[in-house]
């Protein structure tokens, strides 16, 4: 937990540091000003002018700080799930993670937006991406892919605030799961595909809780986080399981973890005192093969094949839709106004058309800016589509798949490692 | 809750409680015997007698070895597996590390670009919003008729909140010698409107705009006023140099340079 | 779990109420959407003019082929127009008659039968080919020349930096400093927020200077005191409004003016007493976001006008009605 004296001093730096700020730059631009401004009247009586006031952003150093905050409470997280195996060690770093990245650090900058951030570096050649954008969202998933989800476990603030209001979870239908499950996916595809296209931050526009991290949001943002909430008390963790699209790529790289999170520190005995333990429902039961290997087989590689069909028809779904997921993007949209009512530009009331009109640019520049994007989109949506299409493949074959397991394991993709189960297990090593 | 319920209730509770209890102190009494099957896996745990964990954890074991061959496939893929999502990952953050900069982002409008639409002040997720209007003092005249505060049909060149543009009055009107008036901004009720920046820049020499203040703005990974700017005014600048002040800051649509 | 279909409904209701906050978000806040701007600042009731006070009509336009064009002249048949780093000669027609490079930026020009020009703070007078006949020192780093007025006598040189306008014999000796704040000569100074200060001399070669911030024309002497002086500050159409205006002006036969206003852009005429006569052209005939356009007037009554935004050169001439 920070300190107040520790709070005191990084405010005291932060003032230092805007001081030294203003007066450098004061001192820095005074040669500048000599030269190229129209003279300003001689003022006789001694007049000195203020200078105007340039406050300066949070300091740099902060910014490293959290980055080092977020590595720390990762190591701390992965100690107690996998190394002490305490389920109050792992609530209680939440709730500290909850303090500082959610309500001190107010939400922003978290892991599922960095997504985007990475996404816009890789396609857009004019953005920068800030060092820390790109740490928060690798650490996380090197540390998952070794140790599993104890991001999501402890680390995430957002989890967090779900997490501590799950009182009284309710188990949802598997086939219910397995549906809603689809949902993150197409969340990641959508962001990556507006993020790529320059259009929007989709995850960062609808995060339920940075509204409630701030105290400051409008009135749909606040309903919203408030639903999300209500919701949690009895489908514990709501956004993370069905919504969350960093929570795809932590799924895959926790399935293969190294050192996953076990209900029990050796041997399973079978007791099954853990199989209700879980609020999230992702703790699998012992089970034997069904029926006869080879028909099993059989019905295996059927799903199989139809996974290219899959494939081919969300790509086309998603082509198809080109159009409408275009019109989200501002230059689409306006090049459509304008070029569908040409009389909008002489619309005094219509502020963006007037804005354009302003900016000099060419209707053509506009059309073929639009024309570009909405290509753009049209692969994008060809790619999208593919991607839930090969999802919902790979779910209908998962279903019908089976594998022989003795012990009562979770779910390597879809646990959370959030520790509730390891205090039901009585194996004591 | 009335009397029926309550008695429905303490009476359910209490058959409850009997049953258990009941079970319990029968079990523990009779030593109930569940004895576990050698020839599969063992199926109880051992609070009840007759079952004998080490015979059980040894059956499974040998269980186990039978389905080694398969364990150690497995453990392959998943290596294998765990060593391709590494790999990419490393790839993904490289091509995206090609980009990095050390310095931190923070977000600032172009005041060339301004279009004065009034949505700084309502669009921004902090209220009130952390736009706000600055002015540069050297660009100012120093007019009498201040074209970014006084209203144009003003009865009277005076301080009259009557005759102000500034919906909050948020603009301070000094004197300082014959003619020259200063005008200064009080932060602390600057709305961000861009009612006196239109004033300025269209009446006037243009030296009052608006300008994001970091000491308020909290820095969103997408600035929600920047998503609905007309103008496309806003822009992501090194937070080193995070102000765009007319003055220290020109292009070619700056009207005051010189001649 | 007791009430367990309660909840169900009520999670069902919740999930729902989710989906539908995200899709109507989605769909109904576009960005590009138009948002109205309720701190609008609407001038446009100031920038009406009744059309029957219009008193010209734009009869050609001449499309330039310039980045920024700086100032615009009028001598024997011929317009002269500075942009970039060169001077262009046009006749009325539109067809360049004569381009001469001037190795450096001119804010000013006044057309003689010598061409007087000038380069920020430094005059220089070149003959009709563009060969330098006379190069004054410059006047330092605060001056801002913005206009020329040259007679046979004199050349008066309007410096907005050091708000005073020079009168230079014609051969650069420098005689006065005429606007300087003088009680005794009642000169109240010239007020000039920005690079915006036009001389230029009426038919008995008396200079007539803007000040701009006062909103007025004054007449001085070639002593330097003040002659006299008119001024109209108002929102309505016969006014000057705003901090500095008029931005331009010209005098044409019988001694009027034409004034060039920036703010609310147009283009007005008033009589040699400061009477408004009428408008040659109105806010809508040009950019919304607009310079004040250049004047200069022909020999034969057409007023000619430089619009900095369109780059063109546009005449006007009276209508005939009246």
């Amino acid at each position: 937990m920070i300190t107040t004296s520790q709070l005191k001093l990084t405010k005291r730096m932060n003032r230092i540091a805007k001081i030294f700020f203003s007066i450098s730059a004061l001192i820095l631009s005074i040669p500048v000003w000599a030269q190229q401004r129209f003279p300003k009247p001689e003022f006789e009586t001694g007049y000195v002018q203020p200078s105007t006031t340039q406050a300066a952003p949070r300091a740099l150093f902060l910014e490293y700080l959290d980055v080092f905050v977020l590595i720390a409470a990762l190591v701390i997280a992965t100690w107690f799930v996998v190394k002490k195996r305490s389920r109050r060690g792992v609530m209680w770093t939440s709730v500290f993670a909850l303090l500082y990245f959610g309500f001190f650090r107010e939400g922003c900058i978290c892991a599922i937006g960095a997504i985007q951030n990475v996404t816009l570096a890789i396609f857009d050649p004019t953005y920068v991406l800030p060092f820390t954008a790109l740490a928060f969202f690798v650490i996380p998933l090197v540390v998952t892919l070794f140790y599993g989800r104890t991001f999501c476990a402890a680390v995430c603030p957002l989890g967090a605030i779900q997490d501590l209001v799950a009182f009284r979870p309710i188990e949802i239908p598997k086939w219910l799961q397995k549906i809603l499950g689809m949902i993150p996916y197409l969340y990641l595809g959508l962001a990556i595909l507006y993020a790529a296209t320059r259009s929007e931050f989709l995850i960062c526009r609808y995060d339920p809780f940075v509204g409630i991290f701030r105290f400051d949001a409008e009135f749909q943002m606040l309903l919203l986080g408030g639903l999300f909430l209500l919701v949690g008390i009895f489908v514990a963790r709501p956004y993370c399981r069905f919504f969350c699209p960093y929570g795809v790529l932590l799924g895959w790289m926790s399935t293969f973890s190294k050192k996953h999170m076990s209900i029990t520190p050796s041997n399973c005995i079978q007791c099954k005192l853990c199989a209700n333990s879980c609020p999230y429902g992702v703790i699998e039961k012992p089970e034997e093969e069904q029926g006869n290997r080879r028909s099993n087989v059989q019905r295996l590689m059927t799903y199989l094949f139809f996974i290219p069909l899959w494939i081919g028809i969300g790509g086309l779904a998603g082509s198809m839709l080109h159009g409408p997921l275009s019109k989200f993007n501002s230059k689409v949209y306006l090049a459509e106004q304008l070029v569908e009512n040409p009389e909008l530009k002489n619309d005094p009331d219509y502020i963006d058309a007037r804005a354009f009109v302003q900016s000099g640019e060419s209707m053509d520049e506009l059309v073929k800016e639009a024309r570009e994007i909405r290509s753009q989109f049209y692969w994008g949506g060809w790619i999208l589509g593919g991607f839930m299409g090969l999802v919902v493949g790979l779910t209908l074959l998962k279903l019908a798949s089976h594998r022989n397991r003795h012990d009562y394991e979770p779910d390597k993709t879809n646990c959370l490692s959030c520790g509730r189960c390891m205090d039901y297990c009585p194996v004591k090593n | 809750m009335d009397r029926k319920e309550f008695i429905e209730k303490s009476l359910r509770l209490g058959v409850l409680t009997g049953i258990i209890g009941g079970s319990v102190f029968l079990i523990k009494r009779n030593k109930i015997d569940f004895t576990c099957s050698v020839d599969g896996v063992c199926k109880s745990c051992s609070l009840f007698t007759g079952c004998d964990l080490d015979k059980a954890k040894q059956s499974r074991n040998d269980e186990r070895k039978k389905d080694s061959k398969q364990t150690n496939r497995r453990e392959f893929i998943q290596k294998g597996m765990r060593l391709t999502l590494g790999a990419s990952l490393a790839g993904v953050a490289g091509f995206a590390a090609l980009k990095v900069s050390a310095d931190d982002y923070v977000w600032q409008l172009d005041p060339f670009k301004c279009v004065y639409c009034g949505r700084c002040a309502d669009y921004c997720v902090v209220t009130p919003s952390a736009v706000k209007c600055v002015h540069a003092f050297d660009l100012c005249g120093y007019c009498d008729l201040c074209g970014g505060y006084l209203k144009p049909d003003a009865n009277a060149r005076s301080t009259a909140a009557e005759n102000q543009l500034c919906p909050t009055a948020a603009i301070k009107r000094k004197f300082v010698e014959d003619p020259y008036f200063e005008y200064e901004i009080d932060e602390e009720l600057c709305i961000g409107c861009a009612k006196c920046v239109e004033g300025c820049t269209s009446f006037g020499n243009g030296s009052l705009h608006l300008q994001v203040r970091h000491d308020l703005c909290v820095n969103c990974n997408e600035c929600s006023i920047a998503r609905v700017c007309p103008a496309d005014a806003f822009e992501r600048v090194p937070a080193s140099q995070p102000y765009k002040i007319k003055g220290d800051f020109t292009n070619k649509d700056d009207n005051n340079k010189p001649a | 779990m007791k009430h367990r279909k309660l909840i169900n409904t009520i999670l069902i209701v919740m999930a729902i109420g989710i989906v539908i906050i995200v899709a109507r978000d989605f769909v109904v806040n576009r960005s590009g959407k138009n948002i109205e701007n309720p701190y609008a600042f609407d001038v446009s009731e100031y920038a009406k003019v009744d059309s029957s006070e219009i008193i010209y009509q734009e009869e050609k336009v001449l499309q330039l082929k310039v980045d920024e064009p700086k100032g615009i002249d009028f001598y024997n048949e011929a317009i002269y127009v500075i942009a970039d780093s060169s001077l262009l000669k046009l006749n009325q027609q539109g067809q360049l008659l004569q381009e001469i490079q001037l190795g450096d930026e001119p804010t000013a020009i006044d057309a003689g039968p010598q061409v007087w020009l000038a380069f920020k703070n430094q005059i220089v007078c070149i003959d009709e080919n563009g060969k330098e006949l006379q190069r004054w020192p410059d006047f330092g780093p605060r001056s801002v020349v913005t206009s020329l007025a040259v007679s046979p006598e004199y050349v008066y040189v309007a410096d907005a930096g050091n708000r005073l306008v020079y009168q230079f014999s014609r051969d650069g000796k420098l005689i006065r400093e005429i606007g300087a704040k003088d009680e005794q000569k009642a000169v109240p100074g010239f007020i000039i927020p920005s690079p915006y200060f036009d001389v230029d001399l009426n038919e008995e070669g008396y200079l007539w200077a803007v000040d701009p911030g006062r909103h007025s024309l004054e007449n001085f002497n070639a002593d330097g005191s003040l002659r006299t002086s008119w001024t109209i500050s108002s929102v309505k159409t016969e006014g000057f409004s705003g901090c500095c205006n008029p931005a331009h002006m010209a005098i044409m036969s019988e001694d009027k003016f034409v004034t060039s206003e920036k703010g609310i852009v147009r283009v007005k005429i008033y009589d040699q007493h400061g009477e408004y006569l009428g408008v040659v052209a109105t806010a809508n005939q040009f950019n919304e976001v607009s310079h004040a356009p250049d004047v200069c007037v022909s020999d034969d009554g057409k007023v000619i006008l430089l619009d900095f935004d369109r780059k063109q050169v546009r005449l006007f001439n009276p209508k005939e009605s009246d």
